[in-house]
């Protein structure tokens, strides 16, 4: 276990190390941001001075080790627009995004789930086609339109729930089940079939020949085994799920990282941008980590995998 | 409600047999409105159509036909400039389609190519390779959007690079997978074992077995594409005005929701509509292809 | 007294191509302590047969007629399925390919544990250790606290089959069905699993339903055995007189086929291939492959000839002379 844990973990280290390079090389090498800051007409002193300020007049490499020696310091810069810490501005907004994604998430799962065993089981029935079909839909509409529409007809219209801020639990409905849709949809419609596929493996006829109902066949057997391929596309989710919320507190005016970002952007704030990259990758990296171990904590055969 | 368990014979029932007529397959009925799309969009220019940089600054906001206002003239509606909601629709298309297509063959290409020397090669190779992939996929496109855009300011060019850089590790990882397990297929092993090259087995006898995966990943990437893409010019980061894009109508629309709803549904629906139809085109061709999935 | 009673059970399935018949008309009781085995190619209908006993038939198969009963009591007909009552408790059931009938994802005693909760809720919890125990050690497994405690992939394949074995048993049902059991395995692991079969069956409460294509190891194991063809049981009978003086040509013709040390020459096989049976058949099942076939033999459907009590078969025109007094029908 242990020799699993430490493999897991070098792996995820080094993921890491070539996420942030990949993310600094697509800051550095497509053109000098400064020009995108202050405009092509500015004058050359106020440009050697920001790239100064920047650090962008060393080279690339040593920009390169002063971005990593940086970022292992825990120096993420500041930011260009309001001369504060970017640390400090991401993590006032970071805890509102946090929990925006983890009820998105909760409530993909708590519905997915069940809606994609409901399918495997009734197979070719009504059901079936209905969750299918509507999770197809799911797959296939812009996050950001249906953010728009959903405003439009629950809060505007029907008046059913705020939208525009964050204040109370009311408002984060209409923002968590936007976000949700689309990994609901995926989740559902993946367990529909690695249930199918769990169903027709030989230990679920033994299961069935040893006496064991129904129920206990589905949520003792198929669904620890049908859980590790939903595991691994859950850990992919929270790739889009990020995408997803920055759209969608973008529309909504939820006060979290995401819109930071969007802002970030209109306003040229090159550091902000970057810094918001890393905590990103940061994140990732280590869900996936927790993800991949807890795969190892389900299957034993991972365990013992010599590789 | 009762509940029984189903198995894989009971498809049997629902097999349907091989010889249909072709018209009546379900994927010409999905393909046909698709390539019909298509082809409105991109011979925009020789349709009769307004021009949709025609500002026309004495109708505008008009709403669709079939509300009160509206007249079918402009069937759609109108802008808040007065361009007609229809003709933007269609040369809209146009750039959408074609980034969805080139944006998913940026993407394709290099992830496919790598997929299969890293399946193909294992070894120290694959391990690099696989580590990228990983690296990638831990990169949302958002984040990877802002970096390049912040850097390199907007244009099809960075939108195209974006795709391409976020679409590729999709590719590479199902490619190199299937690569995995068919290089320790039997058939491969006598092949190298009868001398054949390397490279000869992969062009030659793996890339074959991987013509179905291929169009399939294809075809579903054609939706995520243009998905991606919209999302980048809605925040603003890539087609903007007077450039035309679905995205980007939507963005404009956005403004106008309160008063003009109908200028950000329009393309909305189109391109759920498409990426739907792209999506269901995907998953018919995964139960042509896919022996496993036939009884899906 | 019967323990199992099949009477004319007829299974047939809905396919692409229309309606198939798997199994058609078999009769077959079983007593308690019997060894009754099953012989057929693939294809035979004897797999389905095991599996309708159990109520484990795929969906797209049901039950056209006939009827199961089980201590006397019918659970499987056209109209009933009662098998879930006795799954497990009174049946059990081992499969093919035992390492694949066990979760992967769970240790052993768990597996044997959650199958002793179900159907002997009874035994208490200091007990089932206990219990676990001594149906490792009946199954000649030198360490059971290491097996209890492995995940299946960390076996090997004949510890895998025993504890499949111990599984099914563990509940002491009164009847277990082996469906080829043997057949993926090494000729010494299945001299083993027979040897531990039989030792099951010796104690006299446990009768065993053996279904194998290998007639010769049916014939060391089983007290009488009945050889299916295309859906059809074509004979029955003690394993010795199916053996020495059977009466159907294709059983004759399956004695045959098996090589022996003596014996020198081409193989002896049977020529052409088994008939898929759709609902209207008429005539012997087996006619076309028949070298003792007549005009007869196509025209009528063939039915059954009972020698005795507990032997009989399907065919117009016997191997064996037969004088009258020998048929009861």
């Amino acid at each position: 276990m242990l020799k699993f844990l430490s493999f897991r973990l070098f792996s995820a280290l080094l993921t890491i190390l070539f996420a942030l390079t990949i993310a600094f090389c697509l800051g550095h090498i497509s053109g000098n941001p400064v020009f995108n800051m202050l405009g092509p007409t500015a004058p050359k002193a106020q440009i050697h001075l920001l790239e100064h300020q920047l650090g962008l007049d060393k080279s690339f490499i040593q920009q390169y080790f002063s971005y990593l020696s940086n970022l292992f310091h825990g120096q993420l810069g500041n930011s260009i627009q309001f001369e504060s810490s970017n640390v400090s501005m991401i993590s006032t907004r970071l805890p509102n995004t946090l929990e925006l994604l983890a009820l998105a998430m909760m409530i993909a799962i708590s519905i997915g789930g069940p809606l994609g065993i409901i399918a495997a089981l009734k197979r070719n029935s009504i059901w079936d086609r209905l969750a299918s079909g509507a999770a197809l839909v799911g797959q296939s509409v812009p996050i950001f339109w249906l953010g728009i529409m959903v405003i439009l007809v629950f809060s505007v219209h029907l008046r059913l729930f705020p939208a525009g801020q964050k204040n109370g639990f009311s408002s984060f409905v209409l923002p968590a089940v936007c976000l949700a849709l689309l990994p609901m949809a995926q989740i559902a419609r993946l367990m529909r079939a690695t249930i199918s596929e769990v169903f027709e493996e030989p230990y679920i006829d033994a299961a069935k020949a040893r006496g064991l109902s129904t129920k206990r066949i589905v949520f003792g057997h198929a669904l620890r085994n049908a859980s590790l391929p939903v595991i691994t596309i859950i850990s992919l989710q929270i790739g889009s799920l990020l995408s997803g919320a920055i759209a969608v507190e973008y529309v909504f005016g939820w006060p979290g990282v995401g819109t930071l970002a969007v802002n970030a952007i209109q306003f040229h704030d090159y550091t902000l941008i970057q810094a918001i990259v890393v905590i990103g990758v940061l994140g990732f990296v280590f869900i996936n980590f927790c993800v991949d171990v807890l795969y190892g904590i389900i299957d034993p055969r991972i365990r013992d995998a010599t590789k | 409600m009762t509940i029984s368990f189903e198995t894989n014979n009971s498809d049997l029932l629902l097999a349907k047999s091989k010889n249909k007529k072709w018209y009546k397959t379900a994927i010409f009925w999905i393909s046909a409105p698709l390539i019909l799309i298509t082809l409105t969009c991109v011979f925009a220019s020789l349709l009769p159509l307004s021009d949709p940089n025609n500002l026309d600054l004495s109708s505008t906001v008009l709403p669709p036909f079939f509300m009160h206002g509206g007249s079918m003239t402009h069937p759609l509606g109108t802008s808040n400039l007065g361009q007609d909601l229809l003709s933007e629709l269609i040369f809209g298309g146009r750039t959408t389609i074609f980034i969805g297509l080139v944006g998913m063959l940026g993407g394709a290409l290099p992830g496919i190519l790598l997929g299969l020397v890293a399946g193909f090669s294992r070894g120290i190779v694959d391990t690099v390779i696989a580590r990228l992939i990983d690296a990638q996929l831990s990169l949302p496109f958002i984040l990877v959007a802002l970096a390049v855009i912040a850097s390199r300011g907007h244009s099809v060019g960075v939108i195209l690079t974006v795709l391409a850089l976020t679409t590729w590790p999709f590719f590479a990882r199902v490619i190199r997978s299937e690569a995995l397990s068919l290089r320790e297929r039997p058939f491969v092993m006598s092949l190298r074992s009868a001398g054949v090259t390397r490279t000869r087995i992969l062009l030659k006898h793996i890339l074959p077995n991987l013509f179905g995966t291929v169009v399939v990943l294809s075809t579903l990437g054609i939706g995520a594409a243009i998905l991606i893409e919209s999302a980048i010019d809605f925040l603003g980061l890539g087609v903007t005005a007077p450039g035309l894009s679905w995205g980007s109508i939507l963005a404009s629309g956005q403004s106008q929701i309160g008063t003009a709803w109908w200028i950000a549904a329009w393309p909305g629906i189109m391109i759920s509509v498409f990426v739907l139809l792209v999506n269901l085109l995907g998953d018919e061709l995964i139960s042509r292809f896919d022996p496993r999935y036939r009884n899906r | 007294m019967s323990l199992l009673e099949i009477k004319g059970l007829t299974v047939d399935a809905a396919t692409s191509t229309g309606q198939q018949r798997i199994i058609d008309d078999i009769h077959l009781s079983i007593g308690k302590g019997e060894i009754i085995g099953i012989v057929g190619e693939s294809g035979s209908g004897k797999t389905t047969l095991a599996r309708a006993l159990v109520g484990l038939l795929d969906k797209n198969l049901r039950v056209s007629a006939g009827e199961c009963s089980f201590d006397d009591e019918v659970i499987i007909s056209d109209k009933v399925d009662l098998a879930n009552t006795i799954r497990g408790k009174k049946i059990g059931m081992v499969f093919q390919d035992a390492g694949r009938s066990l979760n992967p994802l769970m240790k052993v005693k768990a597996q044997i544990k959650e199958v002793l909760r179900v159907n002997r809720p009874e035994i208490t919890k200091e007990d089932i250790k206990a219990v676990m125990h001594e149906i490792l050690q009946r199954m000649e497994i030198d360490d059971p606290d290491r097996v209890l405690n492995s995940f299946p992939h960390q076996l090997s394949g004949g510890q895998r089959q025993r504890v499949a074995i111990a599984i099914a048993i563990v509940t002491s049902p009164s009847l277990v069905i082996a469906d080829e059991c043997t057949t993926a395995l090494d000729v010494t692991t299945q001299a083993e699993v027979v040897h531990l079969l039989r030792e099951l069956v010796r104690d006299g409460k446990t009768s065993l339903l053996f279904i194998t294509h290998d007639l010769l190891l049916a014939s060391e194991l089983c007290d009488r055995v009945m050889v299916m063809y295309a859906s059809e049981a074509v004979e029955i009978g003690p394993v010795s007189d199916v053996l020495e003086m059977p009466n159907h040509p294709y059983t004759k013709a399956l004695i045959a086929s098996v090589p022996s040390w003596d014996v020198t020459g081409p193989l002896k096989g049977i020529p052409g291939s088994a008939p898929k049976i759709g609902l209207e058949n008429v005539g012997c099942n087996f006619a076309d492959r028949c070298s003792y076939s007549e005009p007869g033999c196509f025209a009528e459907n063939v039915s059954w000839t009972s020698t005795s009590q507990i032997s009989g078969f399907r065919c117009r025109i016997p191997l064996r002379k037969l004088s009258s007094d020998d048929i009861q029908n």
